[in-house]
């Protein structure tokens, strides 16, 4: 029995794996067609010869952009990941008396769609004097992210046995050093997942990155890779092209990340 | 962590520029053809002008509707561009309502505009008796192109008004019973009004058409805006069904493409994807009878409190000009308004003939992209009239319209239109 | 644990500052709400419900709560339940899943802006990649207009959504499978449980912290879906696939009524609101001492 299922298991991961890839080679193989073979249909179809010079043209488009991403990205992640996990940190392990409604409150702000912010924020990002700097998409993108992070955090921590803490605090560790030297290192699974969700959030986000940067030494990837399409002008093939490489950097980060979560299994083991 | 706070201090420093003389520019053309006319607009403009830096933002958006958007956090922020494109119309009165532009009679008259541009365009740019955009740059909606190969084989000519539109197709349907005569891809969602204001046009003529957008009409009573809606139904087993699946370039870009109603911009796009005029397609304006050209005009503001206005005036005054539009124009695909540009610079027929109807047929401003008709109304008609295709029912749509013009207030926030008759 | 208030300060105030200015910038979309700000400058003209009122009495806005309602069901239910799953069986077999899980987690880091335009081709009825496959099985039974047909349009857009979310599921739910305690798993299979069982026995209870936020998350992301739709379809057909925030986009940014967009915010969070709030209360109470 146990081996018949093993076989269904493995042929609907086959499907699975089929169903998720096909979009993906879609993306790569048009982004090596010209124009006209991809208008004309299609889809499944190799590209007949392969026009790399799409990615060539794509990529230097590209390259500033993505180098600001990287400059934009990555402090965001790790501001919003710090100022969660240490406010995530609080509400799940202090006892106080409005722990479930301060929990609630911050669910309930990550629920709306950000474009509604879009207008106050820009506004204050513009009143700090932030407007078309990397530090005010830092600042928009921190604050449009940190109560998501507080939330997943928190919920990790929940985890944690109360008694390692009580146990910690009776060798006189103050909570803020139990914060770095113990919580950390052994929660990395879950702080990991939230930097990943952050970082691809903020990777991916394009109204606020367009409505706060104003020349191209401080536009990011994302809405320099839509520009590759043109108004009038659909240029797929390019587009295809660019969003392949804009992907890159995520799929990176998300590997680069993983191997923390083996480190938190490990960690994990230690808590015992 | 202390290294990149520091780090992020210290880019943040630099972004603020000091620079000489800039201008901060928004635009929505973004890619290949309009790209390269936009480039050499600014090559041609820094060689005029060497000590003035562009900065441009290119903002994609066909129409410029995320460009609006980026635009209202911009605004209300205090923090204006120093100019930025816009549509003509109803489009860039929204701009002039919320007080955000500065008139620019001075340029328009330094420049003899007046002289040199159809009376149309004026009154596109001017409310309240003050101009409020300098127009560069002209499109035409009213364009049937067809497949000359099909036709030719068919033995088919291409229709002069809607009647005879409703002939080819039925001829194309019998036989060749697998094509479909009318190319549509209503994912670009304004491909339907394009349609359709073809059809009205051929049943009841510009004077109506005009005043139909502006809310001018007992939509419900109307008997000629009924006859353009059943014909506009009569048309529907000829388009081709899923229509809401493909953009406008895909539909024309398949092999068993036979005709579209779609603007002049499409001829950069035949010529990208290596069809041959004349041999593979061809066009003609419709309807032919009566010969009129469905106007879309792109133009440049000047904003109030635009840190660089003086480079924004120079801007202006410089895209005013013959030879500048005329650069710009060739390469991007439209044509210019300026009447010193002679018609034998574009290589094209079809811009050829854009020309001479430019100059000489009846002019009038096409519906969408916020144009005639305010856009709150024309956001909500697009998709009354694709919900039409899928479902036609004249009586339930000249109800809806109606309703739609009454709620948007369309006759009181056109009255601009009138006002300088 | 109890600490000196001091240090309740010290950790929370960061985190809640920005809670904070969020709070604030959503009083000013609820006061804006009230107001009949028509345009693109500031209006500030109580108008008090009229907005609402006008979103009420539209057909187009019902057919949006619809919609929502729809992804929230066929969205949001099978990915977690999937992503549970999968990462479960995924922990089976460690060796495929080194490759496997890429293979998930890539659909997540590729723009909303791609993932619409590929699962459009997709969908496609004439050419789509769909379309062409079925004929190839000779399933032509099978085709139909996909994303053209008003009524099934809004069924592909869930199948992208969960083709890109369902890596979000695994990456927290593998997470919170590798924290539970080994020994439960090995006493349990020297107990000779089968691979279901302990599933259904250990591991779910054991990763409700996990399905919370999971399953909150992903509801989340259906009231904020936006550019998969813009990609996708703009809503179409006509408005079939419209969802709330594009309508909140549109009617703000396209029709520049604000106030009555606002209105559309406020309503988004109160459906959130009445979403999350049981549906958080349920799962602490079952998963939280």
């Amino acid at each position: 029995m146990r081996g018949f299922g093993k076989v269904i298991a493995l042929i609907v991961i086959l499907f699975l794996i089929v169903v998720w890839i096909l979009p993906v080679y879609v993306m790569f193989s048009a982004s090596l067609k010209p124009l006209s073979e991809i208008n004309s249909g299609n889809y499944l179809r190799p590209p007949t010869e392969l026009r790399t010079e799409n990615w060539v043209m794509a990529f230097n488009t590209l390259k500033n952009s993505l180098k600001n991403s990287f400059l934009v990205s990555i402090p965001a992640t790790l501001i919003t990941v710090f100022i969660g996990s240490w406010s995530g940190y609080a509400l799940a392990i202090f006892k106080f008396r409005w722990k479930t409604r301060l929990f609630f409150s911050i669910a309930i702000v990550t629920f709306l769609p950000y474009q509604i912010f879009l207008i106050p924020l820009t506004r204050l990002i513009v009143d700090m004097g932030l407007f078309n700097t990397f530090a005010g998409m830092i600042l928009a993108y921190v604050i449009l992210n940190t109560p998501m992070a507080i939330l997943i955090t928190s919920l990790f921590f929940q985890t944690i046995p109360k008694e390692l803490y009580e146990a910690s605090s009776l060798d006189g560790c103050t909570p803020t050093r139990f914060y770095f030297s113990i919580l950390l290192p052994i929660s990395l699974a879950g702080i990991t997942s939230a930097a990943v969700l952050t970082f691809t959030n903020v990777w991916n986000e394009f109204i606020i990155a367009l409505s706060l940067s104003r020349d191209p030494t401080t536009r990011l990837a994302i809405p320099t890779l839509a520009g590759l399409k043109g108004s009038y002008v659909a240029q797929w093939n390019m587009l295809m092209a660019g969003a392949a490489i804009v992907s890159i950097p995520g799929i990176l980060v998300l590997i680069f990340l993983g191997r923390f979560f083996i480190k938190g299994l490990t960690a994990g083991a230690l808590k015992e | 962590m202390r290294k990149l706070i520091v780090l992020v201090l210290i880019l943040s420093i630099f972004s603020f520029s000091f620079s000489a003389s800039k201008l901060v520019i928004y635009h929505w053309w973004t890619a290949g053809g309009e790209k390269q006319a936009i480039n050499k607009l600014f090559e041609l403009f820094k060689k005029a002008y060497p000590d003035i830096e562009i900065v441009e933002n290119p903002i994609v958006g066909g129409g410029g509707t995320t460009l609006r958007t980026v635009l209202m956090g911009l605004l209300a922020a205090g923090m204006p561009p120093d100019t930025f494109q816009s549509l003509s119309g109803a489009d860039l009165k929204t701009y002039v309502d919320g007080n955000y532009l500065q008139p620019v009679d001075d340029i328009w008259n330094a420049q003899k505009l007046d002289e040199y541009f159809p009376p149309l365009m004026k009154k596109m740019v001017t409310f309240k008796g003050h101009v409020y955009a300098i127009p560069m740059s002209i499109h035409r909606a009213n364009w049937l192109m067809y497949n000359k190969k099909l036709f030719d084989e068919l033995g088919l000519k291409p229709p002069k008004n809607v009647d005879e539109l409703l002939e080819v197709c039925k001829k194309i349907k019998e036989k060749r019973p697998d094509l479909w005569p009318i190319s549509l891809g209503t994912r670009d969602k304004f491909t339907a009004v394009f349609l359709f204001d073809a059809v009205l046009l051929s049943v009841a003529g510009p004077d109506v058409y005009e005043k139909f957008y502006t809310g001018r009409i007992d939509v419900r009573n109307n008997p000629l805006i009924e006859k353009a809606f059943e014909y506009y139904a009569k048309l529907i087993p000829y388009i081709y069904p899923y229509h809401s699946a493909q953009t406008w370039d895909q539909a024309l870009g398949r092999d068993d493409w036979v005709m579209m109603v779609i603007g002049d911009f499409a001829v950069g796009y035949m010529m990208a994807v290596g069809r041959k005029y004349g041999v593979d397609w061809d066009a003609v304006p419709f309807p032919a009878e009566p010969n009129t050209f469905l106007m879309i005009v792109d133009t440049f503001t000047l904003p109030k409190k635009a840190k660089n206005e003086d480079s924004a005036r120079k801007w202006l005054k410089f895209i005013a000009e013959a030879e500048p539009e005329k650069e710009f124009t060739i390469l991007k695909g439209s044509i210019a308004p300026h009447k010193l540009v002679p018609v034998d610079v574009y290589p094209d027929e079809v811009r050829r003939i854009d020309v001479k109807d430019f100059r000489g047929a009846r002019i009038v401003p096409s519906s969408i992209h916020g144009v005639l008709a305010p856009q709150s109304f024309l956001s909500e008609y697009q998709d009354i009239l694709i919900n039409f295709l899928y479902s036609p029912d004249v009586n339930r749509v000249l109800r809806q319209i109606d309703d739609a013009m009454k709620f948007y207030k369309v006759k009181e926030n056109s009255e601009w239109y009138w006002a300088m008759k | 644990m109890r600490v000196r208030l001091r240090t309740l300060l010290l950790f929370l105030l960061p985190g809640f500052t920005i809670v904070g200015i969020l709070y604030y910038m959503l009083a000013w979309t609820g006061i804006v709400s009230t107001m009949d700000w028509v345009g693109m400058a500031p209006v500030w003209k109580f108008a008090g419900l009229k907005n609402y009122r006008i979103l009420f009495t539209s057909q187009r806005f019902w057919t949006n709560v619809k919609n929502n309602m729809i992804w929230l069901i066929l969205f949001v239910i099978p990915t977690g339940i999937f992503g549970m799953v999968l990462a479960y069986v995924l922990e089976l077999m460690p060796r495929i899943s080194r490759v496997l899980k890429p293979i998930f987690f890539y659909p997540l880091v590729i723009s909303p802006v791609v993932t619409g335009t590929l699962w459009a081709w997709f969908f496609e009825p004439q050419q789509g990649v769909l379309n062409v496959i079925l004929r190839y099985l000779h399933l032509d039974f099978l085709r139909t207009g996909w994303i053209a047909d008003p009524k099934i349009a809004v069924y592909c857009m869930i199948v992208a959504g969960i083709w890109q979310n369902l890596g979000f599921a695994l990456v927290l739910y593998t997470a919170a499978m590798r924290e539970v305690p080994s020994d439960h798993l090995d006493a349990a299979k020297v107990d000779g449980a089968s691979p279901g069982q302990i599933f259904f026995h250990i591991i779910v209870p054991e990763i409700g912290h996990a399905t919370i936020v999971v399953f909150s998350l992903l509801v989340l992301y259906t009231l904020k879906v936006f550019d998969l739709v813009w990609v996708m379809t703009r809503g179409g057909p006509g408005y079939a696939t419209e969802v709330l925030p594009y309508l909140m986009y549109r009617i703000t940014f396209r029709q520049l009524m604000v106030g009555v967009g606002s209105a559309v915010a406020v309503i988004i969070l109160l459906i959130s609101i009445v979403v999350l709030v049981p549906l958080s209360k349920w799962m602490m109470a079952r998963w939280m001492e």
